[in-house]
Order: structure tokens, then sequence, then C-alpha cells
């Protein structure tokens, strides 16, 4: 289930489409902020309306043996359109794997949910996995070492995405100071380069192996 | 240097594709994602490398490294053009693989038997050849190798769908087999595209192996499984056994029923083959694979006395771009390959000995 973008609360069931500066965005929110942003569901569905009877009017006017349908048929595109949904994790839209057939990360299969089972149910042989399963008990990031990279990984991240916050409120004292931050981090992770590259067979065993051979004997 | 000396290496192997009869091999793949990372069509580069660490160091774990036979690792971005197209010939690698990504790395077992690619479409690629039809053996090895690679990594799991892949058409187990066949005869009967669309029904696809202006140089084809939810590995398997088993079973009805029938022409068609392969000095891809088609079947049928399934084999590899390429230790353009390939050709099948029986010199 998505939940609103505004209060990040309540489930989202309403989902408009805006257009700013030629970029299309998507904005999830649920009835109440709707209300709150003036966007309450009746006066879209009003302001479809208007619309809708402007277009029929124009219609009849122009060409009298327009049929009908075809007038509720040219609604179509529109509608599925407005569809367009983005995974929360990772950003990964649902009109881009209907282009590019994938998704971008675990989330993206709940996020997705309905949509993507209708879309798997159709091609696949059935909706329920029945092989094989993982095991109860994984041992992963048991390598210390390799965990500790991880979670320098992650805070480079996170400082990177605060260096840009901080340069773009002008803070530059505190920009330099995440600069440090992040080069001191980056060192660190190429001091210590665990994935050897073997130009030769003649190359002897690095790091990582003598470690993996030593943890499990 | 154009090639990795451990590509190098790797093209000095066996074949893969010598299997007895119309099926000539099987390819297992196997995709895994790691929990908590995301996948790596959308993920940033310092997520891949942590991803690539992780696999590796599980991979470097006794219970997991036992199985991959003296292994080695190999930045993508490290190897050449010419390398990864000769992976690609010989089936460690998938073409869609060959670009260019962040923290991609190949792992391979020396042997060329299984192969390993590190944030392909999926965070884990894993892939393994067997000649013939051989799905219960490859899998039972594909399965343990996953097995020993889950003690150590978490994958992403989900209840319904199963393992959780890039691409949903992958959802579930994962797994991609693959038959590669050889099917001249149905060719020449008219009853092959018949036979190979009905595949559809069963949720399998074929294609052809070499695509030549559209049509299927050398009458080698792939069938694949379409759908990865909703079925065991296992039964899925036997499945397509059966099914290419069925297939393979008509093409040798066939071959016999035009050996018996037209035996004269089948001769000329196999002595032509191979006058061509042992006269030539300039020959493309797409004939090269015609003749060798004819080849084989005449291997098959047992017409050539010292033409082995293996020397099949082995010129089926040695004659594409890249395996020339290596040969030489020289880029090549189409004209020089052209001129390399014949000259592959005029070297292997020099002797009298190889001729056919019936229109050999001594009868
Ligand atoms: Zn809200
Ligand atoms: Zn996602």
């Amino acid at each position: 289930m998505m939940l609103c973008q505004i209060c990040k609360a309540n489930p989202a069931t309403i989902h408009i489409q805006e257009i700013v500066n030629g970029e299309t965005n998507t904005l999830h929110i649920c009835p109440e902020c709707a209300k709150k942003r003036n966007l309450a569901e009746g006066n879209a569905a009003n302001s479809h309306f208007h619309e809708m009877l402007e277009r029929l009017t124009q219609v009849i006017a122009s060409s009298a043996d327009l049929k009908l349908a075809e007038l509720f048929d040219a609604k179509k595109p529109q509608e599925e359109e407005e569809q367009d949904l983005q995974c929360d994790v990772c950003g990964a839209s649902w009109h881009a794997y209907k282009k590019n057939g994938k998704v971008g990360c675990a989330a993206c299969y709940e996020q997705f949910s309905q949509l993507l089972l209708e879309d798997i149910e159709l091609n696949q042989h059935g909706s329920v996995h029945c092989g094989k399963t993982p095991p109860e008990t994984v041992e992963q990031w048991h390598d210390p070492a390799v965990s500790e990279r991880i979670n320098l990984r992650r805070e480079l991240e996170r400082l990177r995405k605060s260096l840009d916050e901080s340069i773009r409120r002008e803070e530059f004292e505190l920009a330099a100071e995440i600069r440090d931050k992040i080069a001191a981090i980056e060192t660190e992770l190429k001091s210590a380069e665990l994935i050897p590259d073997e130009s030769a067979p003649e190359t002897p065993p690095k790091k990582t192996r003598a470690r993996g051979r030593r943890k499990s004997s | 240097m154009i090639f990795h000396p451990r590509i190098r290496h790797l093209a000095s192997k066996g074949p893969v594709f010598i299997g007895q009869g119309p099926i000539l091999s099987t390819f297992l793949s196997l995709s895994r994602n790691i929990e908590g990372f995301q996948f790596p069509a959308t993920a940033s580069a310092n997520i891949l490398e942590s991803v690539a660490e992780l696999t590796l160091a599980a991979m470097h774990h006794e219970d997991v490294h036992s199985l991959l036979p003296s292994m080695f690792q190999i930045k993508h971005e490290l190897l050449t053009t010419s390398d990864r197209d000769l992976l690609v010939e010989r089936e460690l690698m998938e073409r869609s693989h060959t670009d260019i990504a962040a923290c991609r790395v190949f792992v391979c077992a020396e042997d060329g038997s299984t192969s390993v690619l590190l944030n392909g479409d999926d965070h884990i690629w894993l892939h393994m050849t067997a000649p013939g039809s051989a799905f219960r053996e490859t899998w039972d090895r594909m399965s343990e190798l996953e097995s020993a690679l889950a003690r150590h990594l978490r994958f992403a799991f989900h209840p319904r769908y199963g393992y959780l892949t890039g691409a949903p058409a992958l959802v579930g187990t994962g797994l991609r087999i693959t038959f590669l066949i050889h099917l001249p005869a149905l060719g020449l009967s008219g009853r092959r595209k018949r036979i190979l669309e009905r595949l559809e029904d069963a949720g399998l696809t074929s294609a052809p192996y070499f695509p030549v202006d559209g049509k299927p140089a050398g009458n080698l084809f792939l069938i694949s499984n379409r759908t990865t939810l909703g079925e065991r590995e296992e039964d899925l398997g036997l499945r397509m056994t059966e099914v290419v088993t069925a297939i393979s079973r008509e093409e040798e009805r066939t071959r016999a029923e035009l050996i018996s029938r037209q035996k004269l022409l089948f001769l000329n068609a196999c002595g032509r083959a191979y006058g061509l392969l042992r006269n030539t000095y300039l020959i493309p891809t797409a004939e090269a694979l015609d003749a060798l088609s004819i080849m084989k079947l005449g291997a098959d049928s047992g017409v050539f006395r010292q033409f082995t399934r293996q020397d099949w084999a082995e010129l089926l590899l040695e004659c594409q771009p890249a395996h020339l390429c290596c040969r030489m230790n020289m880029a090549l353009s189409p004209m020089e390959r052209g001129r390399c390939r014949a000259e592959r050709f005029r070297e292997r099948l020099h002797g009298p000995e190889a001729a056919p029986e019936e229109t050999g010199p001594e009868s």
C-alpha cells in the first residue's frame, strides 16, 4: 500500500498528475490532504465533467455523425497515464516497467502489487511460487570487514546528500566539514579494496581469499 | 594484448556442444538478488560495490569455493570487447551482459563449466553448461551451489512471488533452462517452423542460435522456458526434457527417412559440404555454419569415418569471430576473418581419412 505523500500516515487513494515546467509529476495523497489542498475528489470530478460536456458540445457541433463511443475511447489513454505509480523506496516508475520490463527493487513488488499481479498472472504459469525456498537461518553480515565497508558506504551516501543540502542552504563551513568527512571515508574505502583484480593466472591469492579460508576452517 | 590471459586460457578448453544426436547442450542460469539492496538497474555504484564485496566474500567460503573449481574473478571493465565476445561464444556470458556497467564482476570456474556475473540484470547470475540433454545433473549442481551461497547471503524472497528479480518475467524460481538443438532434417522436411511454433502452447519459446538475415544459420535453435512462477524447478526441467526429447526423436526419424529414401542425394550433400570446407580460401560465417550443419548430420549418421562429434564441436567454436581473433591474437576485419576461418577448415580437414566413406579416394 502506498502512503500519502503529504501526511505520510493515511493511505494514498488519490493520484493527481501535475505538469510543472513540462515535466509530469504524480502526486499520491489521501482524501483529507486533498481537501486541504482544495483538490477534493468532488472538485476534480466536476472539472472533468465540465471538460467532457464542453468537448461533447464542440464535437456535436462540428460533426453530427461522430459516434459517442469514439469520444469515450479517446478518453482512455488519459486514464491510463494517470495510473503511473512510483516506488517510494527506489523511485522506479510503473511506466518505466511497462517500457523495459524491469522493476527497481524488492519493494517494487509490493508497491506495484495490484498492477504487477495482473501482469504476472497474464504472463506466468501461475501466480504462486512453488519452487526452492531460502534456508531458515542465514549467516549474513558475519564478515565484519565486509559489513563495516557496507556501513561506511551507507554513511557516504548520507553525507553526500547532506553536502548537497548544505550547499543549497549556503552553509559553506558545514559543507567544508562534510566534504572532509567524505574524503576521509573515500580514502578508507580505497585503502582496503576487497575485490582483487586477477590480471594473470599466476597472481597469488589476495586478502579476501585468505580471510575467507581462515574464517571457515 | 586484446585478450585477458585468463580468458585466452578458457578458449583452449574443450567445447560443450558435443551432445549425442540433435540435442547438443543444456544451459542453466539462475538469478538472485540480495535482500536490502536495490537491483542493479536503479542502484548506485556504492550499493553495487557492496553487493559485489558481499557476494565475493561468500564465494570465498570453503563450502562455496569447493563447488567452483579453481575459480577466478575479473572486474568486467577490465575485459576487452574481444574477451566478452569470446565468453558469449563459449556460452559463459549473455550477449546482453557484454555492456560495461558499474561494478560488474565476472567469476568463472577454470574448467569453464560454471560462470557467475555479479551486477548484471540481477545481483547474482549463476550460469552452467553441460553437453547433451542434462537437466537433472546440471540442476543438482546449480542447486547445490545456490544453497551454499544461501547459507551466507540472504536472498530477496517473497512468500507469494518467490525469488524477486529485476525483471518480473523471471520472478519465482529465477531459473532459465535452455537446450541447444540441431534440426536440419526437420528444416528440410518443412515441418520445423510449425513444430517450434507449437512450443508456445507449452510455455516454451525458441530462437535461432545464429540468426543471419532472419534465417537460422547452421540449423541450430535454442529452446527455453518462458515462465518461472507456479512450477517447481524439477517439474519444469523434466517437462522441458520430455518436449525436447520428443522433438529430437522426430528429427532423428526424419533423418532416417531422408537417408533411406534419398541416400545418393544425402551423400552428395555431405561430400559437397566437406569439399567446400576442405577447399575454401575465404568463407563467411553463415556459409560455414550451414556446411558444418551438414557435416554434423553426416557425422551423426556415420558417413564420416574419422570426423567425430568432438571435431565438429571444436570447429563450430573455432570458426566464430572472437575465437578466430584469439587464435591469431589480433583484431581481424570481416575479410581477414573469412580468410582465417577458411585456413582453419583446410588445416583441420586436410587428410583423406576425414573424407566421406563413399566418396573418399580409396573407394
Ligand atoms: Zn494525507
Ligand atoms: Zn522499488
